[in-house]
């Protein structure tokens, strides 16, 4: 009597024709793929964590000019973390001037966008590095909800936006990345970022910044002979209604250079270089937002 | 092939492909080395060919679970199974197809391969990729950027493969490949 089994052989062309079909079908028909891709990010984590952390001994995302246990550096970091916060505190009476302004003609109130922060560890990135997320230890356990968590360094430093949470593993897409897409940004006035006085946003010149694809973020900025100065050096924070609320007033990083843009000379083009590379980062700070529909962000 | 020395070798090379890849990235270009394409070269030097082009299946499917691509716009990203596992199955099948045509098991041999395997998985993942983006607005591609990067992957591969070949070699009685036994056989028998 034969035999009836499937060999290996036999199986191998339904299984690369069934890789094609799935390469091909659109995304709302693969989307319940995703539920394996957790548990294998899961079961690699040991080693890529590892080697994650020799890696970003080897690079780390900042090359410290100062002992970072010193005085000094705490000093600093103490510093930078006020000005953040007396910048967030400006936006959001700023904001409520406009909610009042708003209730007077009729709005509803919308709900408080307080947040909570979790630290997480960087484990790893995902193969494609040029466009690639950073793979994050925190998931669904400690409530991130994608597009509207964002991810901070050294407590001022914007890393990214979560865009896709795990039972265990989220992924962050850096700024630095191509594809976080477009962010609005407001470069500070130079007196303001090193000084110990009050740090304002007023005078502050808006611009438009994208990632350019080798760490740096360009885009146009105000028209030149307006009256706006900018200069090297100055530090530029995010300021985009597109991103959630605990991402408004984090550095993005500082002006490396200012020129008139190619195609339009009349505007100026400002680059920017992130302090420290948000895709080298060890350690982030989660900042969740206790109610995401109050919250801005999410495209 | 001994499949349980293959998942123990393809779990390391996953881990250090998601952790240690971007440490050996040149600058910011994107171009770095890939550990799972070494072990692919590796497999499709030394396996049988039916062992080799699962092993590649079983590859490409683990690339394509870990290597989301953000969607345009930064807000999500999308996990698409497919275009690794081709690319990594018609890149085995052409070093399978090419292996005897060199002195498979030396270093040199599967560098050459892995520069292969990488470059041709690379190309058949992009194309794939660019096809896909024609119709669904939540993949984006750069065609041009993408392929420049993989090829320059593909040759960084090679570097590293160079490295890492001795201790692959050293292992592949731990594989069970089969040529491997039957040479120190030989060796002892002569």
């Amino acid at each position: 009597m034969p035999r009836s089994y499937i060999s290996p052989g036999r199986l191998l062309r339904p299984a690369v024709a069934a890789a094609l079909v799935l390469a091909l079908l659109p995304t709302r028909f693969t989307r319940w793929l995703e539920a394996a891709s957790g548990p294998l990010g899961f079961a690699i984590a040991p080693i890529s964590d590892a080697a994650a952390f020799v890696s970003r001994s080897f690079r780390p995302a900042r090359q410290e000019t100062v002992d970072p246990d010193s005085e000094l550096a705490r000093l600093r970091a103490q510093r930078d973390a006020l000005q953040t916060q007396l910048l967030q505190s400006e936006r959001t009476m700023s904001g409520m001037e406009r909610l009042i302004r708003d209730l007077q003609g009729g709005f509803g109130m919308p709900a408080s966008g307080s947040v909570r922060s979790v630290a997480a560890t960087v484990v790893g990135s995902t193969s494609d590095l040029a466009d690639g997320a950073i793979t994050i230890r925190a998931g669904d356990d400690e409530g991130l909800v994608t597009g509207h968590t964002i991810a901070v360094a050294n407590g001022v430093h914007l890393v990214g936006r979560v865009i896709d949470v795990g039972p265990r593993l989220s992924r962050v897409l850096p700024i630095s990345r191509r594809k976080a897409g477009k962010v609005q940004a407001v470069i500070m006035p130079l007196a303001s970022d090193d000084s110990m006085s009050a740090p304002t946003a007023a005078g502050g010149v808006l611009c438009q910044l994208e990632a350019t694809g080798d760490g740096r973020l360009k885009g146009p900025g105000p028209v030149a002979g307006d009256g706006a100065t900018i200069e090297p050096g100055q530090i530029v924070r995010v300021s985009d209604p597109d991103w959630p609320d605990a991402a408004q007033m984090l550095v993005l990083g500082r002006v490396e250079s200012v020129s008139p843009r190619a195609e339009q000379p009349q505007r100026l083009e400002v680059v920017v270089r992130p302090e420290l590379r948000p895709d080298r980062v060890r350690q982030v700070v989660l900042r969740i937002p206790i109610d995401p529909a109050g919250d801005g962000g999410a495209r | 092939m001994n499949w349980l020395a293959f998942l123990v070798l393809a779990w390391i090379a996953l881990g250090l492909e998601n952790g240690l890849r971007d440490a050996l990235q040149l600058g910011q270009s994107g171009v770095a080395p890939s550990f799972v394409m070494t072990l692919l070269a590796f497999i499709a030097a030394s396996g049988s060919r039916l062992a080799a082009l699962w092993g590649a299946v079983a590859l490409g499917l683990a690339l394509d679970l870990t290597h989301a691509r953000p969607a345009p716009g930064g807000v999500d990203d999308v996990v698409i199974v497919g275009p690794w596992t081709l690319g990594c199955f018609v890149a085995c099948y052409a070093a399978v197809t090419m292996r005897a045509l060199v002195a498979r098991r030396s270093a040199p041999a599967i560098a050459f391969l892995a520069v292969l395997v990488a470059a041709m998985a690379g190309v058949v993942a992009t194309a794939l990729f660019v096809v896909r983006s024609w119709y669904d607005p939540s993949v984006g591609a750069s065609p041009v950027n993408e392929l420049l990067v993989r090829l320059g992957s593909a040759l960084y591969t090679g570097a590293l493969a160079l490295v890492l070949a001795p201790a692959l070699l050293f292992l592949s009685g731990l594989c069970g490949f089969p040529h491997s036994s039957q040479g120190r056989e030989r060796r002892w028998r002569v």
